[in-house]
């Protein structure tokens, strides 16, 4: 292979690959803290890259209907049971919080979209859309289900995937969405010409990865969630309830898949339902950490994205077999180095 | 289980008959729904009774489908001879890829269909010989007396029929020996202390399941008369999973009720929204997710689970008339039937049991006493096969049995309750007695499925009633095994392991949670067992009822004995008392 067509395809490995390893850490972050395998992340995905596109053509992303309806909802549905069973609702704040979130993002979109902002503005713009409907997606379709088995709550992450894919239809339409890369050109040395999206895809995952390091080790919420991660019923003895832990793993996972959206709108086409593939690759490098590990995880979607750059070029018929072919051996391997002892049951 | 489904068959005869006077248009749907009924069937044994989630039901369906589509439509092959061949690639591939990955535990084995289900789906798109995405085309349809598979109405109604015969074979098969050990398959542990082999179990019914789905595949092909890899993506199989759901996993029924109400919820959104809005567009799917969702938040056993309870059940009665089972050749009182020989236990750098020795002998019911976390319940575990000692030796009558599976162990004679109650609840009392006795029958899915097995089914409920009948339950028999209270379901598992005809009889605290009398009750039957020949092994906590009751005693601290012997002489030793009331001022 000459070199040329080696760092081409190493740099294409490179972003998508690292794009993977940021969802794989989110959906593994949910996984351990709710048991949901949270295969709606890359619906997320979609959805987050589909309103920057959107918002830079100068249109308002069809997402502002979502933010809005979910966050009505979340309102109406705290206000029934307040009203019905008379439940002393502590979360007042946080509901209202992320209400007024969803309304000034909404406003922003309808308003400032249209005036063709600077890009940093439609980013933000975008995020703020996105994370409340992470945030309503729990309140209302897992903390009502919090306790059911793993088996019920993978069907309920199921049901929003179908629902995103038909939104996403129904908002986007079926055509695919692609935008010009953020920073054009190339850099180039040792007769090696790296683009300038790669780096910055690479620096900002190192960003985002850091800051997460940063929130769990040293911030008292990271701690919690640790700990839910690590034992839920331990946690919970100790007062940390589980809802808690589940509201901020689904924020935080919406915010990666969020900044993953962004970063993937230039360099794939994305149609309204390459969500669930992309979600998949996710989770080879979740099974890759032994669904547990952070790194390894992240190491390992890493991987999923180089083998397909590759099999892509050698083979590109045969690329997708290969790519979910190899779960299986791996699902083998890091199920046998667990032993008989990790039995989770799921029905 | 099975009594409602013989309610619900002559509504399927009904449903074979109505082609021939619906409109065109309900046909369709009526076939479409039955097709999508025999695949839902198949995951009814995989979700609702094995507990396996399996994301790839449609590329089984694909397997049947091109392998018909490629022998009839590439080779010229006649269609009657293709439908064996299509059942025995999707049987084939089910069998080695379940025997791979169906060892895997929970969310690996999920993750492990949706792999496979993909993988499936890609390659019958870039397979040359299959035709890439465009797939198959030009499929003859069989036609037999100028029925033609091709015409909608003999369509929908050969489905049902297919359906019909599936439906017979799975309830028959569901109700014998073998299909009351595939219902305890999500009670793994109790079911291997009972003998059956659960891992090859769920591997049969895995493939069952790809072959029914292969079923429908080869009619789907057949009606359809060509093939396209997008009728066999993971999409298919997830409908096929949320149309169990709906219907309902735990029972058969649900596996038809599904495909219709998923049918009814589609069809009317796909006609009532735009009509309802005036906008056309795709409702379909969002709604659909959120139908979904409500299910689920409120219907979580589907729509078998709200009709259920209005259906008559039929519960299995025992004949007492029948021939008894054949019993083990017993042993002579007083052999040394179970040699532990410094047995030791580590988890990671602890030490559960340390260098333990003992004997379990015929006609003798020792004691194993010891305060909270001395390792009583570890012991038990390494003796009945569940853990595995890191050091030491155990032998059953001379023949080392340490890392042996549980059901060896219960296969040479040895049977146990547990600590924590482990019986199946959807299961009648007489039922979950009877699975006791699994090892003493030998009939399996096929006679279960063509109904060869009756005469030893009656005389294995005549078996189980009879140890009802001797722990005081016989008139429980027909209650479900979930509304019995704690001790009288201790006394279930009591009759369940006499069920197997045991040698050696383990229990573990089996008198926690029973009454005084019940107590008493207990205590001559388990004297009555010893007079029969039999060994017993008694952990309990209550230590009137242990001193009263046992031969020999044994005690535990710290994972060491500390003391064996007569009660009397347990009683008195300093270290014992030492242990329970603390060293003496």
């Amino acid at each position: 292979m000459p070199l040329i067509v080696f760092t081409i395809l190493a740099q294409d490995g490179l972003a998508n690959g690292l794009v993977y390893s940021l969802l794989a850490v989110s959906i593994l972050l949910v996984f351990l803290v709710t048991r949901v395998l949270w295969v709606a992340a890359g619906d997320l995905v979609i959805l987050s890259s589909f309103t920057l596109a959107t918002a830079t053509r100068g249109d308002v992303p069809g997402t502002v209907w979502i933010t809005g309806l979910l966050a009505l909802a979340v309102l109406i549905a705290n206000a029934a049971k307040h009203l019905l069973h008379g439940k002393e609702d502590t979360r007042w704040g946080e509901h209202i919080l992320a209400a007024a979130v969803s309304a000034v993002a909404v406003l922003a979109a309808i308003f400032l979209v249209p005036l063709n902002p600077p890009l940093i503005v439609n980013v933000l713009i975008t995020l703020a859309l996105m994370l409340p409907i992470a945030y309503a997606l729990y309140r209302l379709a897992f903390q009502p289900t919090y306790s059911a088995s793993p088996l019920m709550l993978l069907f309920v992450a199921v049901a929003i995937h179908y629902a995103f894919i038909g939104t996403t239809l129904l908002l986007f339409g079926p055509d695919g969405y692609r935008i010009p890369p953020y920073f054009p050109g190339r850099l180039s040395a040792f007769s090696v010409s790296i683009s300038y999206q790669v780096l910055f895809i690479v620096f900002l995952t190192i960003v985002v990865i850091l800051s997460l390091w940063l929130f769990f080790s040293r911030s008292i919420l990271g701690k919690v969630l640790t700990a839910t991660a690590v034992n839920r019923r331990g946690a919970q003895l100790v007062g940390i309830s589980p809802m808690r832990g589940g509201v901020v793993a689904f924020v935080i996972s919406g915010l990666m898949c969020t900044i993953s959206g962004i970063l993937i709108a230039p360099t794939t086409t994305l149609y309204y339902d390459s969500g669930f593939i992309i979600s998949l690759k996710g989770f080879i490098g979740v099974v890759l950490g032994g669904m547990a590990s952070f790194p390894l995880a992240a190491i390992g979607a890493l991987g999923v994205g180089f083998v397909e750059a590759f099999s892509a070029f050698y083979t590109s018929t045969y690329r997708d077999v290969i790519v979910f072919g190899l779960l299986i051996p791996i699902l083998l391997w890091r199920a046998s180095m667990l032993g008989a002892h990790h039995d989770e049951d799921v029905h | 289980m099975s009594g409602r489904l013989y309610f619900a068959f002559p509504a399927v005869v009904a449903v074979i008959a109505l082609p021939l006077v619906l409109p065109f248009g309900w046909v369709s749907t009526l076939g479409h729904v039955g097709l999508n009924a025999i695949v839902c069937t198949g995951l009814v044994l995989l979700a609702g009774v094995a507990g396996i989630t399996s994301f790839g039901q449609a590329a089984f369906a694909g397997l049947g489908a091109y392998t018909t589509a490629y022998l009839t439509a590439r080779m010229g092959f006649s269609p009657f001879v293709t439908l064996p061949v299509s059942l025995l690639v999707a049987g084939a591939v089910g069998w080695v890829i379940g025997a791979i990955t169906i060892r895997l535990s929970g969310h690996y084995l999920v993750l492990a269909t949706l792999a496979w289900g993909l993988s499936l789906f890609y390659l019958f798109g870039s397979l040359p010989f299959l035709g890439g995405f465009n797939g198959i085309s030009e499929i003859p349809s069989p036609s037999v007396l100028n029925a033609d598979l091709a015409d909608q109405r003999v369509f929908t109604m050969v489905v049902w029929a297919c359906l019909l015969v599936v439906l017979l074979g799975c309830a028959n098969m569901l109700r014998g020996r073998t299909g009351r050990a595939m219902r305890s398959l999500r009670f793994a542990e109790m079911a291997e202390s009972m003998g059956v082999d659960t891992n090859q179990l769920k591997l049969r019914l895995f493939v069952i399941a790809a072959i029914l789905a292969s079923l429908a595949g080869w009619l789907q092909a057949h009606f359809l008369t060509v093939v396209a890899p997008s009728s066999f993506s993971v999409t298919i199989s997830l409908d096929y999973l949320f149309m169990t759901v709906l219907g309902g996993a735990a029972s058969l029924v649900g596996a038809v009720a599904g495909p219709f109400v998923f049918e009814f919820i589609r069809s009317g959104l796909r006609e009532g929204i735009p009509q309802l809005l005036g906008v056309s567009g795709n409702f379909e799917l969002l709604i659909f997710g959120i139908i979904m969702i409500v299910v689920l938040h409120r219907a979580r056993s589907g729509v078998s689970g709200l009709v259920m309870g209005w259906l008559p059940r039929s519960v299995p009665k025992a004949d007492p008339s029948a021939q008894p089972l054949d019993r083990r050749r017993g042993a002579a009182s007083g052999e040394d039937f179970i040699k532990i020989e410094n047995v030791t236990k580590m988890f990671g750098g602890f030490c559960a049991v340390k260098s333990f020795d003992a004997t379990i002998r015929t006609g003798e019911i020792l004691g194993l006493i010891g305060p909270n976390g001395a390792g009583k319940s570890t012991l038990f575990n390494l003796i009945t096969g569940v853990a595995h000692p890191t050091s030491g030796r155990i032998e059953i009558r001379g023949e080392a049995v340490q890392g042996k599976p549980a059901r060896i162990i219960a296969a040479k004679g040895v049977s146990r309750t547990f600590q924590h109650v482990h019986l199946q609840p959807d299961l009648t009392v007489l039922e979950n007695v009877a699975l006791g006795a699994y090892r003493r029958g030998r009939a399996g899915i096929v006679s279960s499925v063509f109904g060869l097995d009756r005469h030893e089914e009656a005389r294995m409920m005549a078996e189980a009633q009879r140890q009802l009948d001797r722990v005081g339950l016989g008139k429980l028999s027909g209650e479900k095994a979930s509304v019995l209270a704690l001790g009288q379901q201790r006394l279930v598992e009591i009759a369940r392991a006499l069920a197997s005809d045991p040698i050696a009889l383990l229990l573990d605290e089996p008198a926690a949670g029973l009454r005084h009398q019940e107590r008493e009750a207990l205590g001559a039957l388990l004297r009555q067992l010893k007079a029969e020949g039999m060994g017993i092994l008694i952990v309990e906590h209550d230590m009137n009822f242990i001193m009263n009751l046992t031969d020999r005693l044994i005690v535990l601290e710290f994972g060491s004995k500390i003391a064996e012997g007569t009660p009397d002489a347990v009683r008195a030793d300093a270290r014992v008392i030492e242990a329970y009331l603390g060293p003496a001022e």
